[in-house]
C-alpha cells in the first residue's frame, strides 16, 4: 500500500517542507476563466450560457482543489492534527454517533459549541470551515425542512397564523399557521445535522487520506476493503485528469453553439473511454503489483505511538460524552 | 439521494447496516469466485474510482441545467451486479469520509439504496428485458435504459420509505424527533421527481455509455455475462418483501393519490363531483377497499397481505396468458417449427 498512498497524500504543488504559502494553490489558478478578476473580457453575446465543457472542467477543478486544500489543512500544526489518527477516528466517530442520536437541544448545542471550539484550535479558518461544512448540507436541510414548521405538517399550538378562513378551498387548508412544535422540530433537525456535519468535516479536514485509511485498518476494517479504498482514491485523480484532457481537447476545438444532445453524446463517449481505460489500467496495475512482489497481502509502515496528548484528549471526550448521555437520558421533560 | 446523518433514528440506521453488511459479504465471496483473488483488488478499485467519477459528472439536460447520475446499473450491466455493489459502496465510503457527502452513520442505508437495491434491481430488469437478445440489438439498449430507470426509481422509493417512517417511529408529544415528513409526502416527492426527471437522465446516461462501449469493446461484457443470472427464488423473495411491506400503506394515514373515495374528496374539495357519486356506488372492486368488511386491527394487515397475494396471482396469470398467446402467434407466423435456440441463461431470467 505504501507507495500508492504516499503519492496520493502528497499535493501536486508540494516542494517538501511544512506549511508554506507555496503549498497552497494560487488564487489565479482557481479563478474561473470568465471571472471579474481576470483581464478584460470581450462583450459576451446575449443568452450565452457557459459551455458544458467549461462547467465540467469547473466541477473537476473544484474537486481537485478540495482534495489539495484538505491535504494542506491536514499538515498544519493544530490540535486535531497532532492527535494519533486512530484516537481521532474513534473519538470523532463517537461524537458523531452521540450527535446523530441526541434529541435534546442542550446536548446538541453543547456538541456544536465543542465542534466550533475545535475549528480555531486546529488552525482552520472559520470561513474555510463554514464553506466546507455548512454551505451545502445544513442549508439544504433548512430549505427542505422549512414546510415542516407549518401546521399542515406539524399540527400544534399556533405561534403565527398565516391565514384562516372558514370554508376549505381545496387544495389549500382552511388555516395555515406556524406552530410551536413545528419550529422546535425544525430547529432541532437543523441543529443536529449541522453538528454532525461539523464533526465529520473536522475529521476529514485534519486527517490525510492515507492516515485515515491506516486508522480504519487499525480499528478493524478488513484489509482488502481498505486497500481497495486506497487504490481507488489514488486513481480517481488519474481518471479526473483523463476527463479533463478530453474535455479541454474538445472544448478548445468548438466554435458556435452546441446542443445538449451533442453534449450528452460527448459525455457518453468520454465515460465509455474512461471505463475502457480504467479496465486496461487495472490490468497493468495488477501486473505491476505482481512484478513488485505482491502476494495478496498489503503491508503498511506503522510507526504510530500514543502520546500524552492522545490520552488527555480521549479522557476529555469520554467524560464529556458520558455526561451528555447521562443528561440526555435522565434530565426532565424535553 | 444521499441521506445525511441526523435525519434517521437509531432503528433505521441499525437496520441499514444489518442488511448491508451480509450483502457485502455475499457479493465479496461471489466476486472472489469470479476473479482470481489478488486480481480483484485493482478491478474493484478501478470500479470504485469510475463510480466516484460518474457521480461527479453532471449530465447536460435541455435548457442548460444538469443533474448527476449514479451509474450503478451501468456498472452492473457491464461487470455484473456483485462488482457494481462493491464498487459503488467503496465510492460512497470515499464520499462520506472524504467529503462528508452523505452521512457516516447513514452509510449503511445509503449503500443499501444506491449500492445494493439499485444495481441488483436494475440488473434484474435489464436481464428480464434483454432476454436472449444479441448484444448489438436495439432491445439491449431498451433493456439498459429501462433497467437504469427501474433501478433508480426503486432506490428512490426505498429512500422515501426510510425517510417517511421516521415521524411514525419517533414522534414525542407531537414533535418529530428526526425527519418530519410522512410517507404521504416523501413517496410522491421522491418517486415523482426520480421517475420524471432524474430517472430519464440516468437512463439516457446509461444508454449513451452502453452504445459506445458495446461498439468499441464488446469483450468487456463477457465479465457481466459470466456472473450467475438472477434466479427465480430471488424474484420470489423480492416479491415477498414487497407484499410484506404493503401494510405500510395503512400507516400512511391518508389515501393514495387517485384512490380517494368520495367521502374524502368531499372533505378536500367541499363537494362530490356528480359523476363520481353516481359511479362510486357501482364500482367497489372485487376486494372492496382491499379489505373485507368489518375487518380491523391485525385482520386489516392480514387482509392487505392477502389482497396483495391475490393481486400478484392475478397479474402472474395475466402475464402468463399473454406470453402463451404471443408464443402461439409467433409460432403461427414462423412456418418452420424449429425451436429458437435457448438463451445461455436457461432456467433464469
Amino acid at each position: 500500500m505504501g507507495p500508492l498512498v504516499s503519492v496520493a497524500a502528497r499535493p501536486p504543488a508540494s516542494a517538501g517542507g511544512a506549511s508554506r504559502p507555496s503549498d497552497e494553490v494560487p488564487a489565479w489558478l482557481l479563478a474561473p476563466a470568465d471571472g471579474a478578476g481576470g483581464p478584460a473580457q470581450p462583450a459576451r453575446p446575449r443568452r450565452s450560457r457557459r459551455l458544458f465543457g467549461d462547467r465540467l472542467l469547473g466541477t473537476l477543478a473544484a474537486w481537485v482543489e478540495r482534495a489539495v486544500t484538505s491535504d494542506e489543512v491536514a499538515r498544519r500544526p493544530g490540535l486535531l492534527q497532532r492527535l494519533d489518527p486512530r484516537v481521532k477516528l474513534v473519538t470523532l466517530l463517537a461524537l458523531v454517533v452521540i450527535a446523530a442520536l441526541a434529541t435534546r437541544m442542550t446536548v446538541l448545542a453543547v456538541l456544536l459549541a465543542l465542534a466550533l471550539a475545535l475549528v480555531p484550535a486546529s488552525r482552520i479558518g472559520l470561513r474555510q470551515f463554514a464553506a466546507r461544512a455548512w454551505l451545502f448540507i445544513p442549508l439544504f436541510t433548512a430549505a427542505i425542512m422549512l414546510p415542516a414548521i407549518f401546521s399542515i405538517v406539524t399540527p400544534g399550538r399556533a405561534v403565527l397564523t398565516v391565514w384562516s378562513h372558514g370554508a376549505p378551498f381545496w387544495p389549500l387548508p382552511s388555516t395555515l399557521a406556524v406552530t410551536a412544535p413545528g419550529l422546535f422540530a425544525f430547529a432541532r433537525l437543523v441543529l443536529r445535522v449541522t453538528t454532525v456535519v461539523s464533526f465529520s468535516v473536522l475529521l476529514t479536514l485534519t486527517t490525510p487520506w492515507s492516515d485515515l485509511l491506516k486508522a480504519m485498518r487499525a480499528v478493524g476494517l478488513p484489509r482488502g476493503f481498505v486497500f481497495v479504498l486506497a487504490v481507488a482514491y489514488r486513481y480517481v485523480f488519474t481518471l479526473v485528469r483523463l476527463v479533463q484532457d478530453m474535455t479541454v481537447a474538445r472544448t478548445s476545438r468548438l466554435v458556435g453553439r452546441v446542443s445538449s444532445r451533442e453534449d450528452r453524446h460527448f459525455l457518453g463517449g468520454t465515460v465509455a473511454a474512461v471505463f475502457g481505460k480504467s479496465q486496461a489500467t487495472s490490468e497493468q496495475v495488477y501486473l505491476a503489483m505482481i512484478s513488485r512482489g505482491y502476494t495478496g497481502e498489503a503491508h503498511t509502515l506503522n510507526t504510530w505511538r500514543l502520546r500524552r496528548l492522545d490520552v488527555v484528549w480521549s479522557a476529555v471526550v469520554a467524560v464529556a460524552l458520558v455526561t451528555l448521555v447521562w443528561f440526555e437520558l435522565t434530565a426532565g421533560a424535553r | 439521494m444521499h441521506i445525511p446523518d441526523g435525519y434517521l433514528g437509531p432503528e433505521t440506521i441499525a437496520a441499514g447496516w444489518a442488511v448491508t453488511v451480509p450483502v457485502w459479504y455475499r457479493a465479496n465471496r461471489r466476486t472472489k469466485q469470479l476473479l482470481s483473488q489478488p486480481k480483484m483488488i485493482p478491478v474493484l478499485a478501478f470500479g470504485a474510482a469510475f463510480s466516484f467519477l460518474v457521480m461527479m459528472l453532471n449530465v447536460p439536460v435541455a435548457g442548460g441545467t444538469t443533474a448527476h447520475a449514479v451509474g450503478a446499473v451501468l456498472i452492473a450491466v457491464i461487470a455484473g451486479p456483485d462488482i457494481a455493489c462493491l464498487a459503488v459502496s467503496a465510492a460512497l465510503v470515499i464520499q462520506a469520509f472524504f467529503f462528508g457527502d452523505g452521512g457516516i452513520l447513514t452509510l449503511g442505508i445509503n449503500c443499501l439504496n444506491m449500492a445494493i437495491v439499485m444495481p441488483y434491481a436494475g440488473y434484474a430488469v435489464y436481464r428480464l428485458v434483454a432476454g436472449g437478445s444479441d448484444l448489438q440489438s436495439s432491445r439491449r439498449l431498451w433493456a439498459a435504459g429501462i433497467g437504469a430507470w427501474c433501478g433508480l426509481v426503486t432506490a428512490a422509493f426505498l429512500n422515501a420509505v426510510e425517510l417517511g417512517i421516521q415521524p411514525l417511529l419517533h414522534t414525542v408529544n407531537g414533535v418529530a424527533q428526526y425527519a418530519p415528513y410522512g410517507l404521504k409526502t416523501t413517496i410522491p416527492a421522491m418517486v415523482g421527481s426520480h421517475a420524471l426527471v432524474v430517472g430519464p437522465i440516468e437512463a439516457a446516461f446509461t444508454v449513451g455509455v452502453f452504445v459506445v462501449l458495446r461498439r468499441q469493446s464488446p469483450e468487456l461484457f463477457e465479465a457481466g455475462a459470466g456472473t450467475r443470472p438472477v434466479r427465480r427464488r430471488w424474484i420470489v423473495a423480492l416479491l415477498a418483501v414487497f407484499i410484506a411491506a404493503v401494510p405500510l400503506g395503512l400507516l400512511a394515514s391518508g389515501g393514495a393519490f387517485a384512490e380517494s373515495d368520495s367521502g374524502e374528496i368531499a372533505q378536500r374539495i367541499g363537494y362530490v363531483p356528480e359523476g363520481l357519486a353516481r359511479l362510486g356506488g357501482h364500482w367497489s372492486g372485487l376486494l372492496p377497499d382491499y379489505s373485507w368488511n368489518g375487518a380491523g386491527g391485525v385482520w386489516t394487515v392480514v387482509s392487505y397481505i392477502v389482497s396483495a397475494l391475490v393481486g400478484v396471482a392475478v397479474l402472474t396469470v395475466i402475464f402468463w396468458l399473454l406470453v402463451r398467446l404471443r408464443r402461439r402467434v409467433a409460432g403461427a407466423q414462423v412456418a418452420t417449427p424449429t425451436k429458437v435456440a435457448a438463451p445461455p441463461t436457461d432456467g433464469a431470467l
